[in-house]
C-alpha cells in the first residue's frame, strides 16, 4: 500500500518540476555561465546535479565559487562513490548569502582513480580528500599531503570500498 | 571586579539551596515510567508459559546481533492448554552487547518482549552478562510485578509460520 | 652583548593527547612550539573510527537511526532528524503536523543541552570549575525529560522514517514549563558566572582570532562561524521542517575569537528556548507518524539533506539503490570541518591558550571520527 503511495507521487513531482520557475532559472543560468564545458545538468528532487568531466573540474567549480549568479563560497561536503563499474565524486557546494546548493559529480576510472584536488579553491576539502584517499584509495593530485587520516598508518585496502568485506564478528 | 563578586554572589546563593545530588549505589533516582533498560521475556500468567513463539523476527532486526532464539512445538497446544503452536525452547540476549535501542520490543508482534527497567550491568565473569531464557524470564517477572504490566488487550495473534 | 644567534630558541614538539581531558575525546594534536608561542599545530584524528558509513550500508533503514545516535553524541535528536529528513525526503513522504512539532521541541531542548554543556567544559578549560557543575545540573534536567519522552537520556532512538517512535508523555507540558524556567535560569546564571567575568574575558578576548572569509574558506558552520559575523543559519537561511513558522534571532559575533563563539552560543540557548516556547503554544494534536511501512525502502536515487546541529551544518548524503539498505551513506560531520580550521586559529597563540581554542570550537570526536 505504501509503496503505491510513493510511486504515485513521484510521477507528480517529476511533472511539478518541469514547472518550478526558481530552478528552471537556476538551470538556464547555469547553462549560461558552464556553456563552454561538456556538462549535463538534471534535477532531482529540488536538486540540481550537475555531470561534469573529470579535467574540467577545477575550472567548473571556481567559476561556481566565484560568479555572482552562483556564490558558492561554503565547501559543503565531498563524497566518493563505489559503484562497482566507476568511482563518483560528488561535492556539494552551498552558498551562505544565496542560499542554494549544487551538486556536482564526476566520474572516476575504477582502476586508477585521479582527479585533481581542489584546496586551492577552499582549504575546507583538505580532510575531505585526505579520507577519500584513505577509505577509497582516490589520488587528489595536487593534494600536499594524502597521509593516512581516519584509519593507522599501516592498514591495507580501501574499506570505503564496496568489494572490501564486513569484518566478521566473532565473540570470545 | 564588579563582575567577580556578581559571580560570587551567584555561587554563595547556591551554597544555601537544598541538596539535590544521591549518593548512588544507596539511593537511587526515580527512573521515567518510558525507561528502556535490558530487554526481558514477558510470562503469561494465565497459561504457565512464555509469551515468545520464539517467531525470532526480535533476532533479525537487531542492528547489534546480540540475541538468538531457538523455538520448539508447545506441548501445551496439544493438550489445549495454549493457543500458541510453537513455544520459545531457548532465547539468549548478550546484554553487553545489546545497545537498548528498543527496536526488538517495536517488532514483536506477541508482546513477549518488554524493555525492563533493569540497568545495572556488572558481572564477575566474561560471560556473566549473558542472560539465558530462565534469566530473562525471572527479570521479566519481576518487572511485571513492578509495573503491573497488563497483558495485551488483544489475543495474541496466530503465528505466520 | 649577547650573541644574536644564543637568543634563538629551538623549536619544540610538544604532543597533546590521544589520552588528554582538554581535548574533549580522543584527540591528538602535535604543536609546535617556540617558547610559549604555538608556531603549528598538527591535529590526528581517527582514534574513535568505528566506520559508521560503512556500517550503515549493512544494516536496514530503521536500523542506522541508532548509528546516528552515536554520531554527535550530545545532540541525538539533531542527527536523527537529519536522517529522516534524507530518508523522507527521498521517499517523499509527508511528515504529520505533531510530529513536526514534537521533532522540532525535542531537537531545540537538544541543542540546549548541548550548548549547556559547552559553557560547562569551556570555564573549564579556561580554570574555573563551577561552571561545569552547572552545565552539568541544567543538562541534567534537560535529560531527564529526554528519559521521559523517548526511554533513554542519549539513544534516544526515538526518530522514525516518517513521524516519532510514541506520542509525548501526558505530563510532558507539565515538565517542560518548569524546565524552560530552570533553562532561563540556567542562561542567566551563566552570564552571571562567566559570560562577564573579567578574568574570562581577559583569558578568551582576542585569541583563536578567525575571519569571516577565512572561516567560509574552511568550511566552518554553526556558532563558530556566526561568531565571525557571518549570520549564516540554515533554520533561517534554508529553512527545514517547519522552521519558518517561528520568529528567532541569529546571534551573530563580531571579532570571531574565543569569547565571541563562546557568547554565540550562550545567545543561542535563548533564542531556542524563544523557539520551543512558540512550537509549545503551536502544536496540534493529531497523528505522529505517517504511512510508512516498517522497512523503509526508498525508491533509487540520491539526496542530501541538512540541518542546523548545535555544532554546525550536519549533513547526510544517501544513495539508494532501492532496497532496504543505504548503497551509500556519507555523513557530513560539522565538527570535522571546524576542526580543519584549528591550525588558522591555532598560530601564534599561547600554549595556555591552545586548549581554550580547542574547546572553543567544541568538538565531539564521535562525529569527527565517525
Amino acid at each position: 500500500m505504501a509503496e503505491e503511495e510513493t510511486t504515485e507521487s513521484i510521477s507528480e513531482e517529476e511533472v511539478s518540476e518541469d514547472l518550478d520557475p526558481i530552478l528552471a532559472e537556476r538551470i538556464s543560468i547555469l547553462e549560461n555561465i558552464l556553456s563552454t564545458y561538456d556538462i549535463s545538468i538534471s534535477s532531482f528532487l529540488g536538486e540540481i546535479n550537475i555531470h561534469i568531466q573529470k579535467i574540467d573540474l577545477l575550472d567548473i567549480l571556481t567559476i561556481l565559487k566565484n560568479s555572482p549568479e552562483t556564490l558558492c563560497n561554503l565547501f559543503l561536503c565531498l563524497s566518493i562513490v563505489d559503484y562497482e563499474d566507476r568511482f563518483e565524486a560528488v561535492y556539494h557546494l552551498q552558498s551562505t548569502t544565496l542560499n542554494h546548493r549544487y551538486v556536482i559529480k564526476s566520474s572516476l576510472d575504477k582502476d586508477k582513480p585521479l582527479i585533481s584536488s581542489c584546496i586551492g579553491i577552499w582549504k575546507g576539502c583538505d580532510w575531505y580528500e585526505r579520507e577519500g584517499h584513505d577509505l577509497f584509495g582516490v589520488v587528489f593530485e595536487g593534494h600536499p599531503n594524502l597521509s593516512p587520516l581516519l584509519l593507522y598508518e599501516e592498514f591495507e585496502g580501501y574499506p570505503g570500498r564496496k568489494d572490501f568485506p564486513f569484518n566478521d564478528y566473532k565473540e570470545w | 571586579m564588579l563582575s567577580s563578586i556578581k559571580g560570587l554572589m551567584t555561587t554563595i546563593s547556591e551554597f544555601f539551596r537544598p541538596i539535590v545530588t544521591a549518593q548512588y549505589p544507596e539511593k537511587h533516582l526515580p527512573i521515567a515510567d518510558r525507561y528502556m533498560g535490558f530487554p526481558v521475556l514477558m510470562y503469561d500468567d494465565v497459561v504457565d508459559e512464555p509469551y515468545c513463539t520464539g517467531c525470532m523476527v526480535c533476532v533479525r532486526n537487531c542492528p547489534t546481533n546480540c540475541m538468538s532464539a531457538i523455538m520448539k512445538d508447545n506441548p501445551k497446544n496439544e493438550s489445549g492448554e495454549s493457543k500458541r503452536r510453537k513455544i520459545i525452547d531457548a532465547f539468549e540476549i548478550n546484554l553487553g552487547r545489546c545497545i537498548l535501542c528498543g527496536i526488538c520490543v517495536e517488532v514483536c508482534n506477541f508482546d513477549a518482549i518488554e524493555m525492563s527497567h533493569q540497568h545495572e550491568l556488572s558481572v564477575v565473569n566474561r560471560n556473566g552478562n549473558r542472560a539465558n531464557l530462565q534469566q530473562l524470564l525471572e527479570m521479566g517477572k519481576s518487572y511485571q510485578k513492578e509495573t503491573n504490566w497488563a497483558p495485551p488487550v488483544k489475543p495474541a495473534k496466530e503465528s505466520k509460520e | 652583548m649577547t650573541n644574536q644567534q644564543s637568543l634563538n630558541s629551538v623549536d619544540m614538539l610538544l604532543n597533546m593527547g590521544p589520552q588528554h581531558p582538554s581535548t574533549h575525546g580522543v584527540f591528538r594534536m602535535v604543536l609546535q612550539i617556540d617558547g610559549e608561542r604555538v608556531i603549528d599545530v598538527d591535529p590526528y584524528i581517527g582514534y574513535l573510527h568505528r566506520g559508521s558509513e560503512k556500517l550503515s550500508e549493512g544494516e536496514q533503514y530503521a536500523q542506522i537511526v541508532t548509528l546516528f545516535d552515536r554520531l554527535d553524541y550530545l545532540a541525538n535528536f539533531n542527527n536523527e532528524l537529519v536522517f529522516c529528513m534524507a530518508v523522507e525526503k527521498l521517499m517523499e513522504v509527508e511528515i504529520p503536523e505533531r510530529a513536526e512539532y514534537i521533532r522540532v521541541i525535542l531537537c531545540e531542548l537538544n541543542r540546549i543541552a548541548s550548548h549547556f554543556l559547552f559553557y560547562g567544559t569551556m570555564g573549564m578549560d579556561a580554570g574555573a570549575s563551577t561552571p561545569i557543575l552547572y552545565g552539568f545540573r541544567d543538562r541534567e534536567k534537560i535529560q531527564s525529560v529526554f528519559e521521559s519522552v523517548s526511554g533513554a537520556r542519549m539513544m534516544h532512538n526515538y526518530f522514525r522514517i516518517g513521524g516519532v517512535k510514541e506520542d509525548l508523555p501526558t505530563d510532558f507540558f507539565e515538565k517542560i514549563y518548569w524546565l524552560i524556567d530552570e533553562i532561563k535560569k540556567g542562561v542567566d546564571q551563566a552570564d552571571s558566572l562567566l559570560s562577564f567575568n573579567e578574568i574570562f574575558l581577559n583569558r578568551t578576548r582576542n585569541i583563536g582570532l578567525i575571519n569571516a572569509e577565512d572561516a567560509i574558506d574552511y568550511g566552518l558552520t554553526g556558532p563558530n562561524l556566526r561568531a565571525s559575523g557571518v549570520s549564516y543559519d540554515l533554520r533561517k537561511n534554508d529553512p527545514y521542517s517547519i522552521y519558518e513558522r517561528f520568529d528567532f534571532d541569529i546571534p551573530v559575533g563580531d571579532r570571531g575569537d574565543v569569547w565571541d563563539r563562546y557568547f554565540v552560543r550562550v545567545q543561542e540557548i535563548r533564542e531556542s528556548v524563544k523557539i520551543i516556547e512558540q512550537a509549545l503554544k503551536q502544536i496540534p494534536d493529531g497523528e505522529i507518524t505517517a504511512n510508512v511501512r516498517r522497512i523503509a525502502r526508498p525508491p533509487e536515487g540520491d539526496i542530501f539533506a541538512h540541518a542546523e546541529n548545535p555544532r554546525g551544518d550536519f549533513g547526510v548524503y544517501l544513495v539508494s539503490d532501492g532496497s532496504d539498505k543505504p548503497y551509500r551513506l556519507k555523513i557530513r560531520p560539522p565538527s570535522f570541518c571546524n576542526l580543519m580550521a584549528l591550525r588558522h586559529m591555532m598560530r601564534n597563540a599561547y600554549v595556555s591558550d591552545a586548549v581554550m581554542i580547542l574547546g572553543s570550537i567544541d568538538i565531539v570526536l564521535g562525529e569527527v571520527d565517525r
